[in-house]
């Protein structure tokens, strides 16, 4: 019987280390509980539910509120039941991306999550990467929109490629719309240019938000150079200037940007002016030697047809 | 005291505040001179603003690689440069209240929200461990969609500190030779 006794004794102590062991290294059970709507839109109303399992009534809880880089701080008290309600009125929780709510109950600490969604779009900022691109499809610029909602949170456009176009007019007419590439924060799409010079009205618009911008389509580069004398003969009587003209086209036969260098060779000099209109014009006192002057005017690689002036001591003809 | 006596006083500390006085003008004119020629605002220097790189541990870029147009270092140097002392520029407007350093980080939508947080209450906040992938970037290089996964930030508030590790989406646009922040998204992790 002694050692039946012993047995049972030594078996009852054993247990009890075994609990108590286990008792220590286990995770205890969350004694509080934060009860929220998994998401909500940006700036809308809400509440958060914190539940103490013990029931206990007017227990003081500090709640720490996370959004985006706004925090919040709020103690609430339990009432019957161990359950406080936190009211958190429209347009607290105004920046999208998944918000956190840290409750503390003693030593023991509760995280929560919680996704805002942006809400519709309402502002977009339109960039563009050049303000000028060659016309006739010979170059590209990138157009970027950043999309917002009221709050400033951008916009997720995945999935709504049909909506977020960008509808372009061309100098010449054309009417082009976009599809946008998505990126998280901005849209982004390359746009060729499209016909003669001229301005490229460009328009986007999705939901509340609407911008646009111009992009200018300049002409290509010099391709034919017309330089004309006036006059071609001239009295080496040191009385006339000699005016000399340059008409100057691209590849399309539109003129040039304003400001295109046009370089003159007069014999053995040289002269420059630059253009206003495609035309660039440059006076000068002609020579008073006797003979023919050959004369040369080019831009870029573009190079004009030799014109030649007579300067003579008798009557032009 | 005689007349001699008062000159020499009176010479010693003009010595005494003329020379630190000439010594701290020297060197911010020399900070000016510095930051005008590195191409940042010069007003910045007024503004604690220095072009540093952030080390290692506390933001480093662990990826590059976007599509279309590449990055020079240049512009991944001033990018996370930009971006560390964004978050500096906050943790500095949490701890003293003066938030006058925000607009030369933050623009646009993303500085409105970061006012709206109204970041005046005396509050410690640290942060690091910010892990840079670079998203996009304009064929210009002014416009940057950067992540960055999994940086941590401890706050200390009335005495009790929470540590939280989250990750942000964030729109960088090249304004005047300076990268701000101009949109975010951020998603804390439980």
């Amino acid at each position: 019987m002694t050692q039946i006794r012993r047995f049972i004794l030594l078996s009852i102590a054993l247990l009890c280390v075994v609990l108590s062991v286990r008792a220590q290294t286990s995770t205890p059970s969350p004694s509080i509980v934060l009860d929220a709507p998994d998401t909500i839109g940006a700036g809308e109303a809400w509440s958060l539910y914190v539940n103490l399992m013990s029931g206990e009534a007017g227990m003081l809880i500090p709640i720490v509120l996370l959004n985006g880089l706004s925090q919040t701080t709020q103690t609430v008290i339990t009432g019957t039941g161990g359950i406080a309600r936190w009211d958190i009125p429209a347009g607290m929780t105004t920046q999208s991306g998944r918000s956190l709510i840290i409750a503390r109950y003693g030593n023991f600490e509760i995280r929560r999550t919680i996704r805002v969604h942006a809400g519709q779009a309402a502002q977009t900022d339109l960039l563009t990467t050049t303000n000028s691109m060659t016309a006739y499809g010979d170059s590209r610029a990138m157009l970027i929109g950043l999309i917002r909602d009221a709050y400033g949170n951008p916009i997720d456009v995945r999935g709504r490629d049909s909506e977020a176009l960008l509808d372009i007019r061309f100098p010449d007419g054309d009417k082009r719309a976009f599809s946008l590439t998505p990126e998280i924060g901005l849209v982004w799409a390359w746009v060729d240019s499209l016909g003669g010079p001229g301005r490229v009205r460009v328009q986007f618009s999705l939901d509340q938000a609407t911008a646009g911008i111009e992009i200018q389509q300049v002409p290509g580069t010099a391709r034919t150079v017309t330089l004309t004398l006036s006059p071609p003969c001239i009295l080496n009587d040191g009385r006339d200037l000699l005016r000399l003209t340059t008409d100057i086209v691209d590849g399309h036969g539109n003129h040039v940007v304003d400001g295109t260098l046009v370089g003159f060779t007069l014999g053995t000099g040289e002269g420059y002016a630059s253009t206003a209109d495609g035309r660039a014009v440059l006076t000068i006192v002609p020579p008073t030697m006797i003979g023919l002057y050959r004369m040369v005017a080019w831009s870029g690689d573009a190079v004009s047809v030799p014109v030649w002036l007579q300067v003579t001591d008798e009557t032009c003809s | 005291m005689s007349k001699n006596r008062i000159k020499f006083i009176l010479f010693v500390a003009a010595l005494l505040i003329g020379i630190p006085a000439s010594l701290i003008g020297f060197l911010m004119l020399n900070s000016f001179i510095a930051a005008f020629n590195s191409g940042a605002d010069p007003a910045s220097i007024f503004r604690g603003h220095r072009l540093i790189l952030p080390t290692e541990d506390q933001a480093q870029w662990m990826s590059t690689d976007v599509e279309g147009t590449q990055p020079n270092q240049n512009t991944l140097e001033n990018l996370i440069s930009a971006y560390w002392f964004a978050w500096e520029a906050l943790a500095r407007a949490y701890q003293t209240g003066d938030s006058a350093d925000l607009p030369t980080y933050w623009a646009g939508a993303a500085l409105d929200q970061v006012q709206a947080a109204d970041p005046s209450s005396s509050m410690s906040f640290v942060h690091n461990r910010h892990r840079l992938y670079l998203r996009f970037l304009s064929d210009d290089m002014t416009v940057a969609v950067v992540d960055d996964v999994g940086f941590q930030y401890h706050i200390t508030q009335q005495g009790v500190e929470f540590v939280i590790s989250a990750n942000a989406t964030l729109v960088l646009t090249l304004d005047n030779s300076f990268w701000r922040i101009r949109e975010y998204t951020i998603d804390f992790m439980r």
